[in-house]
């Protein structure tokens, strides 16, 4: 039973990791408009417009 | 003609650009094809110039989409220039500077591609991006290489008409969900997930918990995970718990607060001593699932878009400043000075509250009166800012600007409304205050009933109630039943502003009804043609046939031929029903003169012809004219002051507007009419549609509208239906103020609900989906109330234990969830 130590810690932080990644993405506004993007895949020649 | 001929022809053509149906004699033809307004046409022409024809499949492709016409186009925007203006306006990024602006144009999944797109056809704008459902656009350009004005009038050109958003003024909810709160869940989740993984070992018996050394990881575990939940995502609660303290009134928020904090420092406390039990488990799922709810409505919310800038949409922020010289400069409003001089143009609104310096001008005063037909003005007398130039250009000595003006007075006074009344849940605040105060009755009831058992077996069965009743139950009701209700309502063309007011709308008793675009649909139209039969007697022409003789039709060329271009409304009538007749002849008339009430002409033979109101003295007591209904204008047309023919002119009542109003006289609700239109046209209409004599209110100023609903508000809850400014202050007096499609902006922006589609249909609909709502919300706080009592029961009474509290807590908010979100509403 003693595996649990490093699982449990190791758990926590992959959770952790997830957490950051979605900071980050809400940070840089990935969740403020969420119909555009899903508009804009119809162009196919999608020079104009990155991800954001 | 050859045009009249063509336009019998493409009586179902849609527009070329916007893909609108085209009422016949409204529409532009030309080599490129059939348009419904030169908006359109511009846009069209533009599109094919810059190579932009994709457009059009895109649009195509759009299920969505339903025919918007290009609203404005060749706006002048050279005051965007003003040094003052951009300072203000303008946020630097890099080399380039940005702006955001706000394009009602945006409609469609095409508009964003060419918005989009504007980057590579004009080397200046550096990078667009568009927020579709806020119609927002981030516009970043190179100074070096373009103007602001430069950028404004390209996409001006497309159709996309920008109001620069001052970055102060952009309002909460503009922006979409908060990133506060979209953090503050993540947290929760993090936090939730895993200390349930760490929980469910515990409840599944895998580790015992007389085993102290597992015990205690998973324990501080869970304690280390639901500090930041704990501390950091219930902020929210904790804000709105320490509110309702300071304003003495009871909020959800409160039990929730406490329950949280009581639940971590107890467990805390059992943690330590290593007695008991803990709940972290149960306090971080019920902060991730208030925190979703919260998402959840304010994401409904944010879908709904109102207008931005109400008073820049309505009152112009450039005029054309008159210098000392004589000579012109576009100016930016904000610049202008009392006693400055500005010239406005035919068609133009008015952008400030000033004097006339020209000896006479007309104007149009629908935005604060509702009524359409111009008024004139001599010099000296006041002009107001928003209403519209008719006719002629007029000069302007500047008095006040902006929000100082008479439009933008009412319109804070609007705002201040809203803000001094902030939507509270009715339903929802009693019943917290009785929860929550059965809630402490009960833990005292509960401290002195166990007195004796110590306070170990006190603070379980605390701990146990505070848990099992935390009133996440009642507190997802509200939320989701309403956000889910008003999704559903904007679906259907209805946009409700807040939860709240389906409630209020529960308990409307009266509805008051505005005339013009609200009970008729708006547009001048020629009712009937009276002529004299053979015994010169005046009669109405039934017989459709009969009117298209040779001489009705050339008598019918020269009217339109008198009011070509013509902008009073009742002229406009009287030329398009003209163009819908066949062999419509094209007149040339000299000597044409605009005069006091009417048009006069003088065709190739010499006879003088006018069009102008009838008055008493032009038929007497001898004409017939007593059948005419008597809500329409009569314009009579004179040869050679000989009266020959009679054009009766109006509104009309909408077709749905009778059945509306018997559909509420069987519910028990009153209906009223209550225009600033003569009261003539009031009575006629009103009666039309079913209203009661007395229900009546004709005549009324915006201030008078507002008035009568504040007193009628009194006795009984009293709902407002309009469509113009001149409503807003009674619309935001209303218990609940109604917006109809086609109405102007600020009607919007107070309004309380919002229907996307012209007419009054939905407001049978709005009220059956409000109370099939309010049916909903009940059932669900009956079950939520219920569970709360005998779960409290059982847990003063020891029965259920804090474990089961934790277990059944989840089991009821999702009970709620279901019902909350699949009930029928809308």
């Amino acid at each position: 039973m003693e595996i649990i130590y490093v699982l449990l810690p190791l758990s926590i932080i992959l959770a952790l990791g997830a957490l950051v990644g979605y900071f980050w993405a809400v940070k840089r506004g990935q969740f403020d408009d969420l119909e555009t993007p899903s508009r804009r895949i119809l162009f196919d020649d999608d020079s104009s417009s990155k991800d954001n | 003609m050859q045009t009249s001929e063509f336009i019998d022809s493409v009586h179902d053509l849609a527009c070329q650009h916007c893909l609108l149906k085209i009422a016949p004699g409204a529409q532009i033809v030309d080599k490129m094809g059939v348009f419904c307004c030169s908006g359109c046409r511009t846009v069209f022409a533009a599109m094919r110039r810059a190579g932009l024809n994709k457009y059009y499949e895109l649009q195509a492709l759009d299920s969505s989409y339903s025919p918007t016409p290009v609203s404005q186009v060749g706006g002048n925007y050279s005051y965007l220039d003003d040094q003052k203006f951009q300072e203000t306006h303008l946020a630097v990024a890099g080399d380039a500077k940005k702006f955001n602006a706000h394009c009602e144009g945006i409609h469609c999944t095409a508009c964003i591609w060419v918005l989009e797109k504007l980057p590579q056809i004009e080397s200046g704008i550096v990078e667009v991006r568009v927020d579709f459902p806020r119609k927002l656009v981030d516009v970043a350009f190179d100074p070096a290489k373009i103007s602001l004005s430069k950028v404004a009038a390209i996409m001006d050109r497309f159709g996309y008409a920008p109001d620069i958003l001052d970055p102060n003024q952009i309002q909460v909810g503009e922006k979409g969900i908060s990133r506060d709160l979209l953090l503050r869940m993540g947290v929760a989740a993090v936090a939730a997930g895993n200390i349930m993984m760490l929980s469910v070992s515990l409840y599944e018996g895998g580790f015992s918990l007389s085993e102290k050394g597992i015990e205690n990881v998973f324990g501080w575990g869970s304690f280390i995970l639901a500090v930041p939940s704990v501390l950091f995502s219930a902020q929210p609660f904790y804000k709105g718990a320490f509110a309702a303290i300071r304003s003495g009134m009871l909020h959800l928020d409160l039990p929730l607060a406490v329950g949280i904090v009581i639940g971590f420092i107890l467990s805390t406390v059992n943690l330590i001593l290593g007695t008991g039990v803990i709940y972290y488990d149960s306090i971080s799922v019920l902060i991730f699932l208030l925190l979703c709810g919260r998402v959840l409505q304010e994401r409904s919310l944010s879908k709904i878009k109102f207008s931005s800038g109400i008073a820049q949409s309505l009152i112009p922020a450039s005029a054309q400043k008159v210098l000392p010289d004589g000579s012109l400069t576009q100016a930016y409003v904000g610049s202008l000075k009392c006693g400055d001089v500005v010239l406005v143009a035919d068609r133009e609104v008015i952008p400030v509250d000033g004097t006339l310096e020209s000896s006479v001008g007309h104007i149009n005063l629908s935005v604060l009166t509702g009524e359409a037909v111009p008024v004139s003005v001599k010099i000296g007398d006041p002009v107001w800012a928003g209403t519209k130039v008719v006719g002629e250009s007029i000069r302007i000595k500047v008095e006040k600007i902006s929000s100082a003006t008479r439009i933008g007075t009412l319109l804070r006074q609007v705002e201040d409304k809203i803000s001094r009344e902030p939507l509270k849940g009715l339903t929802m605040e009693k019943l917290t205050r009785r929860f929550v105060s059965i809630l402490a009755l009960a833990s005292i009831l509960t401290i002195f009933m166990f007195w004796g058992e110590g306070v170990d077996s006190i603070l379980n069965r605390l701990l146990a109630l505070f848990v099992v009743t935390c009133p996440c139950a009642l507190g997802l009701a509200a939320p989701l039943t309403f956000t889910s209700a008003i999704y559903r309502a904007s679906s259907k063309g209805m946009i409700i502003k807040g939860g709240e007011i389906i409630e209020r709308i529960t308990r409307i008793k009266k509805i008051f009804l505005d005339k013009t675009g609200t009970l008729t649909d708006g547009e001048m139209k020629v009712a009937a043609l009276i002529v004299p039969n053979n015994n010169g007697v005046w009669e109405i022409l039934n017989d459709k046939n009969n009117y298209i003789g040779l001489e009705i039709s050339s008598l019918l060329s020269i009217a339109a031929a008198l009011e070509d271009g013509s902008r009073h409304p009742v002229g406009r009538a009287i030329r398009l029903f003209a163009s819908t007749v066949q062999n419509l002849q094209s007149i040339n008339l000299t000597s044409r003169n605009t005069l006091q009430k009417g048009v006069s002409g003088v065709d190739s033979q010499g006879d003088e012809w006018c069009l102008r109101a009838l008055e008493k003295a032009d038929y007497g007591d001898s004409l017939q004219l007593n059948r005419l209904e008597s809500g329409l204008t009569q314009v009579g047309m004179f040869k050679n002051n000989l009266l020959v023919l009679i054009f009766a002119v109006g509104d009309s009542l909408r077709s749905e507007a009778s059945n509306v109003v018997k559909f509420f006289q069987s519910k028990g609700v009153e209906l009223a009419l209550l225009t600033g239109d003569n009261e003539i046209a009031a009575k006629y209409f009103g009666v039309k549609a079913g209203i009661a004599e007395q229900n009546i209110f004709a005549g009324e100023s915006p201030e008078g509208k507002a008035a009568i609903i504040r007193k009628s508000n009194l006795d009984i809850p009293s709902a407002m239906v309009g469509d113009g400014v001149n409503d807003t202050a009674a619309l935001s007096e209303a218990t609940v103020g109604i917006g109809v499609q086609g109405g102007a902006e600020a009607c919007l922006k107070v309004a309380d609900v919002f229907f996307s589609q012209p007419g009054i249909r939905n407001l049978s609909e709005l009220w059956l989906g409000a109370h099939r709502t309010m049916g909903v919300f009940r059932r669900c706080v009956l079950f939520s109330l219920a569970y709360n009592l005998l779960a409290g029961i059982g847990a003063i009474s020891g029965l259920i234990g804090p474990l089961e509290a934790a277990v059944l807590m989840p089991f009821s908010s999702i009970t709620v969830i279901l019902l909350s979100t699949k009930g029928r509403s809308f």
